[in-house]
Parts: structure tokens; C-alpha cells; sequence
């Protein structure tokens, strides 16, 4: 039966001696290296490995020799009408009387795979170059119109129904400024995960709230935070400023209001490893059956959320890097229109010397 | 006021700076097109600029390596990146690079940088 299963088997099977010569190979070994049983009994194992592949055998073969078993071996064969044969596979010795006779090989042939991992790195490079190229492109764009408005702006004679539609302008240009980096994070985001270190969250949401306060010039951010600089730590990586600006940032643009209250309030969960920062603020809140949607992957289309969705990706998608969550409530609750309330939790690197909101509640 | 250089790949670029730094009450005394003209540029120029406006992606000769180039040859040298690449802020910086500037700036910001790194 275990004859019927090695000849049956796809995967490359065969058994060497010392001497390089093959005592046993299978029915999927002889049609993939293409040579007739004739033949394979007097070839030596150097002749079916590709040569770049050879020492990395030699050296597993030695081993084998020496009594020891190899799992996950990569060794490329190379066909008679030289075709590369790339494979994985796992290596035994074969005793009789107490000694190494032979070398059993069990190979499954990886070619399928490695032409798929080879395309994916192929389109990855391919897209990580075009956003590269667009991103770069269109910053310096967003650029020269940006400085161009702020040029006509400074012209005593413009009309004021202009120099409104120019700020508008400024403002558009900005936003789409946002929307490219985000993009290029994103794209920075899949392709490496940065590391977690230690990072203080406070002096992010204070560097963040710096940020977006300048880019709302007719607006004030009325931040009450009840934590401040040193207080807590949490495991988080240089994207931590985007999580609290693209935040904040929502907060600024849907409120109407010249002064925009945003409260911050951070207490740890007590029992889990989680510090929980509430982001709230007082816009035009999130209903209900959008909640879930904001964070979805896929930028939105739908009106209302429109805008919304990639900053909320991006977040979504830093946190999960260290092991963090982002949730959204109604800043008061059953009630959206009161503006909306986000949840986010980080790994809390010290949690015996929070200094003050501990509970138990949870989430 | 300070005297400035301007160095970035993109002709209209040029332009808008130009007249941004005049508004603010600068004054532009040259301009380069890339790293390798920059250095040829700021040669030429006597007395030296009070600063440096330098892109990174350039043809022929980045910035960074314009950067280092130039303070090898005049240590005092004020060198402000604006860029759209931020990758490489490290790299500007470690150069020798006095600051980084991240695509698009506003006006203001243009100017307290300036402000910042030129002594009045």
C-alpha cells in the first residue's frame, strides 16, 4: 500500500546513496525531471540539481549522512531538457544495520507557487512605484496652486466674492493634499509595518492638535484633555500623530462652530493590558447604521460619510499594526446628532502607575 | 529680509516661490534646477545667500547629496529642505540639512522657517 502511495503521490520522492547513484525514484520524479528508468540508473544525484542549488544540497546531504533528519529543504532540480524545477521538501536517512545507507528525499514541487510570489512582488513593486511617482506628481502640483491662490490672495484690489472663492479653493487644495498623503501612508503601511516602541500618547494629541489647528485658520480648537505629557505610555510607531490628527482633524471639519470643543479624556481598563483614550466631540455625529462602515478598507462613495473614510482607514490600519482598537459611539448616547464619540484603545505600557480614571467598565 | 536660493526641478515652482518670499520680504538671488547647478550657482554668488531653499528628487544630482556637497565646501551654509518625499527627512537631516519642510507648505510656515534659521 505505502509503495501504491509513493507512486500515486505528486510529490518527488527518491532514495540516494553515498555514491551519488539513485536506488529508488517515483513515477512524479521520472516525468518531471524527464528521464526514462533506464537512464536514471545511471545518473548521480549532482546531474538533476541545478548548479546554483548544489552546495546548499551537498551541505543538507552531509547532514543526513550523519544520522540527522531535514525538514523544509529548498533545493532546485533541473529537468533533462533543462527545465528548473524549484522545490520544498524533507530529507531522512535510511539505516541498515545501525548505518546510513541512503538519502530519502520527499519533495513537493514549488513552481506554481513561486511564479505566484514572484508576480505578487512584481505588482507590489509596480503599484508601490506608481504611487511613489503619483503621490510625488501630485504634492508638487497641489503645490504650485496652493502658493498661487496665496499669491492672488495678497492682492488689496481682488473683489471679496474672489477672494472667498480663492479660500474655498486653498481649501480644496488641502484637502486633496491630505487625501494623497494618506494614500502614500496607507501604501507605506501595507507594504512595511513599522515598529512598536513606547510612545506617549499625550504628546501626540497635543502635537497633532498643533497640526490641524493650523490648517482650520478661522477656527479655534478648544481641546480639554485629562491627561498631560508623561503620564502614560503605550505601544504604538511614528504614525501615532496621524490616529489623534485624522481625529481631531473630523472633529475641526464638522463642527460649525468657530470654536470647536473636542474633549479627550484617557483612562486605563482596569484587568486589561488596554489604556482607552475617548475622543469626543461635538459635530454632526455619526448614525447609527454608518458606524461600522466608517472603518471599512474601501474608500466610500456614499454621501455623508464621503471624506470621512480614508483618514478612518488609515487609523484603523495603524492601530491594528500594534495590536490597538477603534470604535465609535454617540458622544451622547441614542442621541448621534450630539456629535460622536471615538474609542480607541492602545496596549498600555504602564499600567501600575496610571495616575487617575481608572474603572472597570470595559467595552 | 533674507537673501535666498532656490533650488527644485519644476520651472513654475520657481515662479510662485519667487513671488511668495518677495511678498514676505525676501529676495530671491538665484536659482538652480538641480543639485549640480546649485553648487555652480551658489559658487558664483557673492556674497552667499542667507539660505538655501533645496528639493530632494532632482535629475543629475539630488539634494541630499547637493547638501552635503555644499557644506564640504562652506560649512556656514543654511541649507531648508521642501519636499514632497518625507522618506527621506533622516537622510536631508543627517546631512546636514537645518530643517524639513513636507509639500504642500503654506506661506507662514515658509517664513517662520526662514525666520527660525536666519539670524536677523
Amino acid at each position: 500500500m505505502i509503495w501504491t502511495l509513493i507512486e500515486g503521490t505528486n510529490d518527488l520522492v527518491h532514495s540516494v546513496r553515498r555514491d551519488g547513484h539513485f536506488d529508488f525514484v517515483n513515477r512524479a520524479w521520472v516525468n518531471t525531471l524527464e528521464y526514462s528508468d533506464e537512464e536514471v540508473l545511471d545518473l548521480t544525484i549532482e546531474k538533476v540539481i541545478f548548479p546554483g542549488s548544489l552546495k546548499e544540497y551537498q551541505a543538507s546531504a552531509s547532514r543526513v549522512f550523519a544520522g540527522e533528519s531535514l525538514t523544509n529543504v529548498e533545493t532546485t532540480f533541473v529537468s533533462k531538457s533543462g527545465t528548473l524545477v524549484p522545490t520544498e521538501g524533507n530529507l531522512f536517512p535510511r539505516h541498515e544495520e545501525g548505518k546510513v545507507v541512503a538519502l530519502q528525499g520527499f519533495y513537493r514541487n514549488v513552481t506554481d507557487r513561486k511564479k505566484s510570489e514572484e508576480k505578487l512582488r512584481e505588482q507590489r513593486a509596480r503599484t508601490e512605484f506608481f504611487v511613489d511617482l503619483m503621490t510625488h506628481d501630485l504634492t508638487n502640483i497641489n503645490q504650485e496652486v496652493l502658493s498661487t491662490f496665496e499669491i492672488l490672495l495678497h492682492d488689496p484690489s481682488l473683489p471679496a466674492p474672489m477672494t472667498e472663492l480663492l479660500k474655498e479653493g486653498l481649501r480644496e487644495v488641502e484637502r486633496s493634499s491630505n487625501l494623497i498623503a494618506n494614500v502614500k501612508k496607507i501604501s507605506q503601511l501595507y507594504a512595511k509595518t513599522p515598529a512598536a516602541k513606547k510612545m506617549d500618547p499625550a504628546e501626540a494629541l497635543f502635537s497633532a492638535a498643533k497640526a490641524v489647528e493650523s490648517g482650520f485658520p478661522e477656527k479655534t480648537l478648544k481641546l480639554n484633555a485629562n491627561f498631560r505629557p508623561g503620564q502614560y505610555l503605550v505601544l504604538a510607531d511614528d504614525y501615532l500623530k496621524d490616529v489623534f490628527q485624522s481625529l481631531l482633524h473630523n472633529a475641526m471639519k464638522f463642527d460649525e462652530k468657530r470654536e470647536v470643543e473636542v474633549e479627550v479624556d484617557a483612562d486605563v481598563v482596569q484587568h486589561t493590558p488596554f489604556l482607552r483614550i475617548q475622543i469626543k466631540d461635538r459635530g454632526r455625529g455619526i448614525p447609527e447604521e454608518e458606524k461600522e462602515e466608517i472603518f471599512a478598507r474601501i474608500a466610500h462613495r456614499r454621501e455623508g460619510i464621503l471624506g470621512l473614510g480614508l483618514g478612518l482607514t488609515l487609523v484603523k490600519q495603524v492601530l491594528e499594526n500594534y495590536g490597538g482598537q477603534i470604535l465609535v459611539k454617540d458622544r451622547v448616547e441614542g442621541n448621534h446628532k450630539k456629535g460622536a464619540n471615538f474609542i480607541v484603545l492602545f496596549r498600555h505600557e504602564q499600567p501600575g502607575k496610571a495616575g487617575n480614571g481608572t474603572d472597570d467598565r470595559g467595552d | 529680509m533674507a537673501t535666498v536660493l532656490i533650488v527644485d526641478d519644476d520651472s513654475f515652482l520657481h515662479r510662485v516661490l519667487e513671488r511668495i518670499l518677495t511678498i514676505g520680504g525676501h529676495q530671491v538671488v538665484g536659482h538652480a534646477d538641480d543639485g549640480a547647478k546649485a553648487i555652480e550657482v551658489f559658487v558664483q554668488l557673492n556674497p552667499k545667500p542667507d539660505i538655501i531653499l533645496m528639493d530632494h528628487r532632482m535629475p543629475i544630482m539630488n539634494g541630499t547629496t547637493a547638501t552635503r556637497e555644499l557644506l564640504h565646501m562652506d560649512a556656514s551654509a543654511r541649507i531648508l529642505f521642501i519636499s514632497a518625499d518625507e522618506t527621506v527627512k533622516t537622510e536631508v537631516m543627517d546631512a546636514g540639512a537645518l530643517g524639513f519642510l513636507t509639500k504642500p507648505i503654506r506661506s507662514k510656515d515658509l517664513f517662520s522657517a526662514i525666520e527660525s534659521h536666519v539670524p536677523s
